[in-house]
């Protein structure tokens, strides 16, 4: 059974110890997947069922979440969701992981990755704070 | 049988279970109580990984402990240590952060609310243009004709002057201060959406202020920045004001990584309108009641509060509630104190009892605001706060307002005729001397 708030923190800070030996690639898929259960573990929040298919389309789980969240619970964390940020997920794909390193030429983006995943971390936090995830 | 846990038992219980199990020094400097949106309880220790492993038995006391709270335990990781998360001075430095007391004891305190925060975030931003607030816990107390008789009577001292009508949720004072068709095409409902998105440009602020033709002829002048616009042509109705008063409420996150405030964003709306009007003096009609809207407007953004009270019990009650909060919180409150002013509004015009009025308002203060409180510092007494029961510049002596029929159905056209501003003038005259010497100093 999913527990998408427990999966993006591990992704994340496993994610975390690979960028610190500067092991990039896997480093950013990590980062992609936490970013991606962050997102699907607001959308549980609206009441909504995230779907399955959306692992290599990572952008396209923000529309779904604003498109659900509604009210003041996930409005709240929704909002403070950086769209823009966010958006950098456009050069991220699962299909990076069947490639050399050399040949991911995306990687380029990898700090805007990081700096999304971080957003959503830290919005992800801030709802088990405030008692939304335990 | 052992009496249920109800939502205002928590915060003592946990206090009292904390002074017990921690240390002073860990329990002053290092632990931070979070009450979260349901009012359950979160212990934050300012631990690394090694001072973990080190109080691993005190953090299983404090969990067990936890457990008594009922419905108010959150349940396993009810204590979370700085290592635990990913930016540990976001809360361990919070602005939110208070502090409370029990049995002389203080004890770090952050509230996670869905609103409300800001009745405890007095303003910390210095500013030069003084902003007057009027406010009224509830509504129908004539507040909104006073902030339009005050606009006039300081725009006829020759004072250029801003009004802003923030009650957003009942708009009403641009259509006592101007005409339909000199409405302005934009008002802050429509500044807060566009802002949202980042679609502010500059002609968006200057079509928000229309002058009033009150101050036609005069020294000063009135500006007003109404809720809504009128942009609507022909209709001049704005048909989408519901539908963005509904959006405007979110925080928002800046470019920096910054989440800006509602409270926030009202307060950048106007530093931005006094720097493009260069008012001499900003007055805010405020939304009634224990809102928002009225929160930021008083504890964050005006300098001085002027208190709508009628004198009926609802009206005390009210009151009591709202300064009952702050007392609980004595740093804040002692900010917010200095700031307040009474106004005893809607007087009847004959056989008005004014002596208990401010004997009701002495009581109000006194048992609540005044010496009850100190700063929080008690080496340093002469901070504590205390004026006796005649004092006229006390926050408690009230400014008289009669109640007038004529004045109660007021709006701009009537302004041109000589007897209204000679009624303006005898009936305001109090509260317009003080709001002179506000302006003076």
């Amino acid at each position: 059974m999913p527990n998408f708030f427990e999966a993006s923190r591990r992704h994340f800070s496993d994610a975390e110890y690979l960028q610190n030996d500067n092991r990039l690639p896997n480093a950013g898929q990590l980062y992609g997947f936490s970013a991606e259960c962050g997102i699907k573990a607001l959308i549980e929040k609206t009441g909504a069922k995230p779907t399955k298919d959306h692992a290599h389309q990572l952008v396209n789980l923000l529309p779904t979440l604003q498109i659900e969240a509604q009210g003041r619970l996930s409005a709240q964390y929704l909002a403070k969701i950086d769209q823009k940020k966010f958006n950098a997920w456009g050069t991220w794909h699962t299909d990076q992981r069947y490639e050399a390193e050399k040949d991911i030429s995306q990687m380029k983006d990898f700090n805007d990755w990081y700096a999304s995943a971080k957003n959503v971390s830290e919005v992800l936090e801030e709802g088990r704070i405030d008692g939304v995830f335990l | 049988m052992k009496k249920k846990i109800e939502f205002g038992d928590v915060l003592d219980k946990v206090a009292d279970l904390l002074i017990k199990l921690l240390p002073d020094n860990i329990l002053k400097d290092e632990t931070v109580v979070v009450r979260d949106i349901y009012n359950r309880i979160l212990i934050l220790l300012k631990f690394d990984k090694n001072r973990k492993k080190e109080k691993q038995q005190l953090i299983n006391d404090i969990e067990n402990a936890l457990k008594e709270l009922g419905p108010y335990y959150r349940g396993e990781s009810s204590v979370l240590c700085a290592c635990d998360l990913y930016e540990s001075d976001i809360w361990f430095k919070n602005q939110d952060i208070l502090t409370f007391r029990r049995n002389d004891v203080e004890i770090k305190l952050l509230e996670r609310q869905i609103t409300g925060q800001d009745w405890l975030r007095p303003k910390t931003e210095l500013h030069t243009i003084p902003r007057l607030a009027f406010y009224s816990f509830k509504g129908g107390v004539g507040r909104s004709t006073t902030v339009a008789a005050i606009a006039f009577l300081l725009a006829q001292s020759g004072k250029k002057v801003l009004v802003f009508d923030f009650d957003l949720e009942s708009p009403g004072l641009a259509s006592m201060l101007l005409p339909i068709e000199n409405q302005p095409k934009y008002g802050i409902v429509d500044w807060l959406v566009e802002d949202s998105v980042d679609n502010v440009e500059n002609h968006l602020l200057q079509d928000m202020a229309a002058s009033s033709r009150l101050a036609t002829n005069m020294d000063g002048n009135i500006k007003v920045i109404p809720a809504m616009g009128a942009k609507t042509d022909g209709e001049r109705i704005d048909p989408c004001y519901l539908a963005k008063l509904s959006r405007i409420y979110a925080d928002i996150p800046k470019q920096d990584g910054r989440i800006e405030r509602f409270s926030d964003r009202l307060e950048r709306l106007v530093i931005e309108s006094e720097k493009s009007e260069k008012p001499d003096v900003v007055l805010i009609d405020c939304r009634a009641g224990l809102h928002d809207l009225s929160a930021g407007s008083i504890v964050r953004i005006a300098d001085e509060s002027f208190l709508f009270i009628v004198d009926t019990p609802q009206s005390w009650q009210g009151y009591r509630l709202l300064f009952s909060h702050w007392q609980q919180f004595p740093k804040e409150a002692d900010i917010i104190r200095r700031n307040l002013k009474v106004v005893h509004a809607l007087i009847p015009p004959k056989g008005h009892r004014e002596k208990p009025f401010l004997d009701e308002s002495y009581r109000l203060f006194q048992e609540i605001l005044y010496d009850t409180i100190s700063s929080g510092d008690t080496s340093q007494d002469e901070k504590i706060f205390w004026f006796d029961r005649n004092i006229e510049e006390a926050p408690h002596f009230p400014i008289g307002i009669l109640w007038d029929e004529f004045l109660s159905e007021f709006d701009y056209h009537k302004f041109d005729n000589s007897d209204t501003q000679q009624k303006i003038k005898s009936n305001y005259d109090s509260l317009f001397k003080t709001v002179t010497k506000i302006l003076e100093k």
